[in-house]
């Protein structure tokens, strides 16, 4: 009995990796980085499957230890931030991207690599999971209100990493991004 | 930000959580603001920008260690040590991306109304008439059309599979002039029609979205290829069209 449902749950954490591995590059800004906590997250699911009571729940289950994964990892190793990890998450994405641009792709990866944890996670999970603000809320254990002021200070930040990125690197100034904040 | 409407409530309406009431009370606050609405527009592109960045890989092989190890048939793992070679790789990506970085810059902000526009919501409603219209009704057409635009346009093209957002193709139209350049028709269970214009690029990198005539727009070029998506749609349905054809089309 206690393998059958090993088992199936097995398949169903199979079933999430292609998502979790996606949500994990986009939040440590690294895919080997991401890579290793994946894997790490899996070892953890492993051993406490069995807590978990709502099959339903299993992607955001998967995220949140992901998440306290990788904040252990910064408090150990302070390993965000790591130039190496940003450029490979960058060129990974620059090949990949149909644009060929790969200078945009760099900057708004260190971009989004200045934003606190919090600030990325929320951006995320709207952005790329497709949530809504109250399944956020449900899965971040904050009120909706929270959410709110954390996505907008994010977006913020992010807008403005970006326009530092690209006076960084010398590039053209975007036309009227500046004195929006005036 | 102006005084009349809170930063999360923009955020809230980008992302498609008002109700009627704040929907509305934004949009007019939004339509009479020409520089918060320019604003709006940059938020849009970063949020289309983060989903066409991170958003693929869905379909990348997983290594099978990870697989052997939830079936029960791998060793626990180890901490892997980051290889020599990978941290050479990174370095030398670091050093190629800054150079290029120094060479060559795209903006990624809206631009100025082009008559890519107009000729794409003028092929929507097929006036003037297309050079040729073809009924697409199988996977098999569907990859005829993409070999015939991939020569056209002289790059690799596929029409986005757009099943998961609940449209199907159903169509491609052809035109010849003002620039050689096809229409992608895409219907939805409700009857709603999304398309999708596809012509070479004038070279600019521009993205943009906006509401015309009941419908939502999205201009989404590079060097290469210069597209129009269009479609009686919200705007977050179509941020996440965008972003899957974003990742598709090639």
């Amino acid at each position: 009995m206690v393998g059958s449902r090993r088992e199936s749950f097995g398949e169903a954490l199979i079933t999430q990796l292609p998502a979790l591995r996606r949500y994990a590059r986009a939040l440590v800004g690294g895919s080997a980085l991401a890579d290793d906590l994946v894997q790490d997250c899996i070892e953890r699911a492993l051993r406490q499957w069995e807590g978990l009571r709502d099959g339903q729940r299993l992607a955001s289950w998967l995220r949140s230890i992901l998440h306290n994964l990788y904040v252990d990892e910064l408090r150990r190793n302070r390993t965000r931030g790591h130039e190496q990890e940003i450029a490979e998450l960058a060129d990974d994405l620059s090949f990949s991207a149909p644009a060929h641009d790969g200078t945009m792709a760099f900057e708004f990866v260190r971009a989004m690599d200045s934003l606190s944890v919090e600030h990325r996670q929320v951006l995320l999970l709207v952005g790329l999971e497709d949530m809504n603000y109250r399944e956020i809320a449900a899965e971040l254990g904050i009120p909706i209100g929270t959410v709110m002021s954390r996505l907008a200070r994010g977006r913020e930040r992010l807008r403005s990493a970006l326009e530092g990125e690209r006076r960084r690197s010398g590039a053209v100034h975007v036309p009227g991004a500046q004195e929006m904040r005036q | 930000m102006t005084t009349e409407i809170r930063d999360e409530d923009l955020h809230a309406y980008i992302d498609g959580e008002l109700d009627d009431l704040g929907r509305s009370r934004v949009q007019s606050i939004v339509d009479a603001d020409p520089v918060l609405r320019h604003q709006l527009s940059l938020y849009r592109a970063d949020k289309a920008r983060l989903v066409s960045l991170y958003g693929g890989g869905l379909n990348e092989p997983l290594p099978r260690e990870w697989i052997q190890r939830i079936e029960g048939r791998g060793a626990r793992r180890q901490w892997n040590a980051r290889t020599t070679w990978t941290i050479a790789a990174a370095m030398a990506a670091t050093v190629v991306l800054v150079l290029a970085g120094s060479m060559a810059y795209r903006n990624f902000a809206p631009a100025t109304r082009e008559d890519i526009v107009a000729d794409a919501l003028a092929a929507r409603t097929q006036s003037p008439p297309p050079d040729t219209v073809v009924p697409i009704r199988s996977t098999r057409d569907a990859q005829v059309e993409a070999a015939v635009m991939t020569r056209v346009l002289a790059t690799q093209v596929k029409a986005p599979d757009l099943t998961k957002l609940g449209f199907r193709l159903v169509g491609m139209d052809v035109y010849n002039t003002p620039a050689r350049s096809f229409d992608l028709r895409y219907r939805d269970g409700k009857g709603r029609i999304f398309t999708l214009y596809l012509r070479r690029s004038s070279g600019a990198t521009r993205f943009d979205l906006f509401e015309e005539k009941g419908l939502h727009v999205c201009v989404w070029q590079d060097e290469v290829m210069a597209t129009v998506m269009a479609g009686p749609v919200s705007g977050a349905e179509m941020e996440r069209l965008a972003g899957l054809v974003y990742t598709s089309l090639t």
